[in-house]
């Protein structure tokens, strides 16, 4: 069916965003234009706010409404330890556990060889800056297990070596509540790899 | 390819995200050749697909085949996961463009069950340690491009058909090498743009195409060896491909950046 042009271009865009089909985005176009002004005017300005309003913390690299970002600004946390995550969502779900205190470096990615991304496209050099410049003590590497996530942790590792610093890497294994049984062989290895002395 | 479900053994050439929690995957597998196929919550799933679908994986793969451009992935176990390659980026990089290159240099339909072997022995030698120096990528692109048919012309000259004599002036004598006419051509023959080579290196790439695979690591290359059938052999690869590839471009910056 031909919508009008207003409806089909933000049907267009909203097809555009992540796991948001053609049929998706005509159902929530449609919603919009059937709901109240107020919520179409705060939605548009939420979307126009984001970009304008949000950049990347010149610290941590978060994305953040203020320079430094809340976490870097917080002199609760030890800014002498960062964990080292690929992605914005990685970081979110550490905070999301609440027990770490340290400060966070966001890479914005992973060295990948297949698709081409280098150390210069990653916030390498700025993590680097960080740890020569700030007396850092430790950096905890929490990219993923996946092949691009322990190549850029050993390429890390490598890296901040001369700083002489504690370089630790998050540990790897069998999930919270998971059984043996079931786990395959390179997980079970890992948990074997990564085990730990029982205190009584 | 006829619709229903099939089985082959298979190394995970590449993979990609696609919504949610699929992913879209290219396979090198040793009956059908290359295949795309699709993983549904692949992303998610821990029992389906756990770590068996990351690029270098080698796997047994069920997958059924609907007509589409995609093939199903039904189901993955590993056979080797290569996780020492992991834990080296220049181990990574090399395995990856060795990935790319067989991904590149064939199309799907094609079965080369050659091919599939070496990529496995390949990886298996680099997951040991082998190949630091760079001359296992070499003896892996010459015999790639022996296995699919694309072998240049290195031991007589590709113009006039003559062998190439080490002791011959003019017509007999290397000049060098043209990825435009496909192979070395000799001082006789008349060709522009010509890339060095010497003997040695014509003949060590010509015997590396003969040797057991277990064996190329006895081959001692001489000291040229390296830089110029490296250069000979990615311009070669570049002109059959017309584009440069991703890994080797990722190679450069990490040579770049001091690795």
């Amino acid at each position: 069916m031909q919508y009008a042009e207003p409806i089909d271009r933000l049907i267009k865009a909203l097809s555009r965003l992540p796991g948001v089909g053609e049929k998706s985005a005509t159902r929530i176009a449609l919603f919009i234009l059937n709901s109240r002004n107020e919520y179409a005017d705060e939605l548009a300005a939420s979307v126009a706010g984001l970009k304008e309003k949000v950049a990347l913390c010149s610290g941590c690299m978060t994305f953040s409404d203020a320079d430094p970002c809340r976490i870097c600004a917080n002199p609760a946390r030890d800014a002498h330890t960062i964990c080292v995550v690929s992605d914005f969502k990685d970081m979110v779900a550490i905070e999301g556990m609440g027990g770490y205190r340290g400060s966070y470096h966001v890479l914005h990615g992973n060295l990948a060889p297949l698709k081409g991304v280098g150390p210069d496209e990653i916030r390498i050099k700025e993590l680097l800056g960080r740890v020569e410049a700030d007396g850092v003590k430790e950096v905890i590497l929490a990219t993923g297990f996946d092949p691009e996530g322990e190549s850029t942790s050993v390429y890390l590792a490598r890296l901040l070596k001369p700083c002489g610093v504690k370089i630790t890497r998050i540990a790897s294994g069998i999930p919270v509540g998971s059984f043996v049984e079931y786990m395959d062989g390179a997980t079970l290895g890992r948990a074997m790899e990564g085990r730990k002395e029982v205190v009584a | 390819m006829k619709r229903g479900l099939y089985k082959a053994h298979a190394v995970v050439l590449n993979s990609i995200d696609y919504g949610e929690s699929d992913r879209i995957l290219a396979f090198f597998t040793k009956e059908h050749g290359k295949i795309k196929g699709i993983a549904k919550g692949a992303r998610r799933s821990r029992k389906r697909f756990v770590g068996n679908l990351d690029p270098l994986c080698h796997i047994k793969l069920n997958y059924y085949c609907g007509g589409g451009e995609l093939a199903r992935v039904e189901d993955a176990s590993l056979i080797e996961g290569f996780h020492n390659l992991r834990t080296d980026i220049e181990r990574l990089s090399n395995a990856c463009y060795i990935l790319e290159l067989v991904s590149e240099m064939t199309r799907e339909g094609q079965v080369f069950p050659r091919v599939y072997g070496m990529l496995a022995g390949f990886l298996r030698m680099m997951d040991s340690g082998a190949g630091a120096d760079g001359c296992l990528l070499r003896f892996f692109e010459i015999r790639l491009l022996n296995a699919i048919g694309f072998m240049p012309c290195i031991d007589r000259c590709v113009v006039c058909n003559k062998p190439i004599d080490g002791a011959a002036n003019g017509a007999g004598r290397l000049n060098g090498f043209s990825s435009e006419k496909g192979g070395i051509v000799c001082g006789g023959c008349p060709a522009g743009g010509l890339l060095p080579i010497s003997p040695g290196t014509a003949r060590l790439l010509s015997t590396a195409t003969k040797f057991d695979e277990d064996k190329l690591t006895r081959l001692v290359p001489g000291a040229a060896f390296t830089d110029e059938s490296e250069r000979i052999l990615y311009d070669f690869i570049k002109f059959q491909i017309g584009k440069e590839l991703k890994t080797k471009k990722f190679m450069h910056k990490l040579k770049n950046a001091g690795f």
